[in-house]
């Protein structure tokens, strides 16, 4: 029987409350080489994000942990896989994150959806300015 | 006999909507903010559409009937809760009302080495400008537990009270167990150890009878928002005699007798309090709100609210998979419960709810110290206002079984 939208909402958000406990990304990393911490104070959220580097700074193996909604996390795991992919830490534009959560989410939501990848873009923004980086080489 | 008519829906325009695909909709969240009655929509409608104009300034009759209409209100709020006229200062809402305190009491009142004393159970509106004013003064904060089965801890409050204490800071109900405070024994205690008392009455004005010269705290604050009244009106009530010899801490408009320069000579209370054009058409909606209260008769409306929370407590319970924060039992609780099912975080549990209708909030409701406390992320939490009904509890509780059913025994 097609179920109708708000079936679909109600039925898609239960199941993604199921998986959440299982996504691949969620761990702890022992010896992290960096470590940050996301904060949502109206939901009391908080999420973990830490990476492995390599010797060259490259991200080898992105983890998530802490307490959360399902939505904070599923934001999380999205944000793991796709620095994961990158490599190098930077920006990730809103509109490919976005497209890899791939989860229709209320407005009053936006704020645990992207609580990871507001926390990524104020590291990489604060951690890594190429424009400054270049001026100061000799 | 308990009469319930007049707490009808019907008295509530908002509440005959209906939700997508023609749900029912069901608000559970009135102690953020309670629904209006059509008797204060129209009351404030009126003064924009018949006399409105600035108060005591005009000498005409648009202004006289705008400034009777406002100390009606003031009125009706002082015998709502057993105080006079004088000792009634509208304020923004219950956080301006203890901010306005807490800068006057920092600039004449406290010294280094005083104590505040307050609950783990506050608001952040009655624990962040303490919190801050013991950073700012000396001043040291000590703030009590509660007992375990979740209520104000009396002994330790006791052992904790001393000479050095020269402020109290208490919600009446707080406002995510539904506790009532102890506040005649903490009140006695406090005066006889010279201690100041203030109540924060958010959650309490709306839901029980007070008395405040019967209670004898010396401030209550509370909002006109939670008791079916407007936002952008609170009420900050003090003692008279404190309220005669305290400097205004807000300057300006309409708070003076006289002012040419050289000399001020500041308004008669509670005006010198009440600098610049205050939110007159909200607190005359305020007064709408108390003469709705009087007319549905607020003791039925407390009777009510014991029923519903009888029940849902009673349901919660048969969920195993539901642990309800604080006391188990409807002793000494108002209408709020917050509670958590397990395997699903509260933000996920109430939009889950929120799909089928019921409206509930999630988080940690302005109270991050009491969830560090009880050592959990966040909570659900239910609150029930006049218009709400055991078929909406019945409903609720059905969805909840069906969400847990799914959450804790399919999805294995």
């Amino acid at each position: 029987m097609k179920k109708n939208k708000l079936e679909t909402s109600f039925t898609s958000l239960l199941e993604l409350v199921g998986e959440s406990a299982n996504l691949k990304h969620r761990g702890l990393l022992p010896h992290a080489d960096v470590t940050l911490l996301g904060v949502n104070e109206s939901c009391g959220d908080k999420i973990i994000l830490q990476l492995k580097l390599d010797k060259d700074g490259h991200i080898k193996q992105a983890l998530f942990n802490g307490e959360s909604c399902s939505l904070s996390a599923l934001g999380a795991e999205t944000m793991c896989a796709l620095i994961e992919k990158g490599k190098i830490p930077k920006p990730i534009e809103e509109k490919v994150f976005l497209k890899s959560l791939n989860f229709n989410f209320s407005p009053v939501r936006k704020k645990c959806a992207y609580l990871v990848w507001k926390t990524w873009q104020n590291y990489v923004s604060s951690k890594f300015k190429p424009a400054v980086q270049k001026k100061s080489k000799k | 006999m308990l009469k319930f008519e007049g707490m009808s829906q019907d008295y509530f325009p908002i509440l005959k909507k209906k939700g997508a695909k023609g749900i029912p909709l069901v608000y559970f969240d009135n102690a953020a903010t309670t629904q209006k009655p059509q008797s204060v929509l129209d009351a404030m409608n009126e003064v924009y559409t018949s006399f409105n104009a600035n108060i005591y300034r005009g000498n005409y009759y648009w202004s006289e009937k705008t400034t009777i209409a406002y100390d009606s209100a003031r009125q009706k709020v002082a015998s709502f809760i057993g105080a006079s006229a004088e000792e009634i200062v509208f304020t923004r809402n219950t956080t301006e009302s203890i901010n306005l305190i807490a800068q006057i009491l920092a600039r004449d009142y406290f010294k280094k080495g005083d104590e505040i004393i307050l609950s783990i159970a506050e608001h952040h509106s009655n624990y962040l400008p303490w919190w801050q004013l013991a950073q700012t003064h000396r001043v040291k904060l000590k703030v009590i537990g509660l007992d375990s089965e979740g209520y104000f801890d009396l002994d330790e409050f006791r052992k904790t009270l001393s000479s050095k204490t020269k402020l109290v800071a208490i919600a009446g109900v707080t406002n995510v167990l539904g506790t009532i405070s102890p506040l005649k024994e903490i009140i006695n205690l406090s005066h006889q150890a010279g201690s100041l008392v203030l109540v924060d009455g958010a959650q309490l004005v709306p839901h029980l009878s007070l008395n405040v010269a019967d209670l004898n705290c010396d401030f209550l604050a509370f909002s006109g928002h939670k008791m079916y009244g407007p936002t952008g009106i609170g009420v900050l009530y003090a003692k008279k005699l404190w309220l005669a010899r305290t400097e205004p801490f807000l300057l300006g408009g309409e708070m003076i007798n006289d002012f040419d320069g050289q000399a001020v000579c500041w308004a008669n209370l509670p005006r010198k309090f009440e600098a610049g054009t205050p939110a007159y058409v909200e607190a005359i909606g305020l007064g709408a709100a108390i003469d709705y209260l009087n007319e549905a008769d607020f003791t039925a409306i407390q009777e009510k609210e014991k029923l519903l929370v009888k029940n849902t407590l009673s349901g919660l319970k048969d969920i195993k998979e539901v642990t309800i924060l604080g006391p188990q039992t409807i002793k000494d609780r108002c209408g709020i419960i917050a509670f958590n099912l397990k395997g699903i975080h509260a933000h996920d549990l109430s939009e889950l709810l929120a799909e089928k209708g019921i409206m509930v909030r999630a988080g940690v409701h302005c109270a991050g110290p009491l969830h560090s406390w009880l050592k959990i992320p966040a909570s659900a939490r239910l609150s029930f206002g006049a218009y709400n009904t055991l078929k909406e509890v019945k409903y609720f509780l059905k969805t909840l079984q069906e969400i847990n059913r799914s959450i804790n025994y399919e999805k294995k």
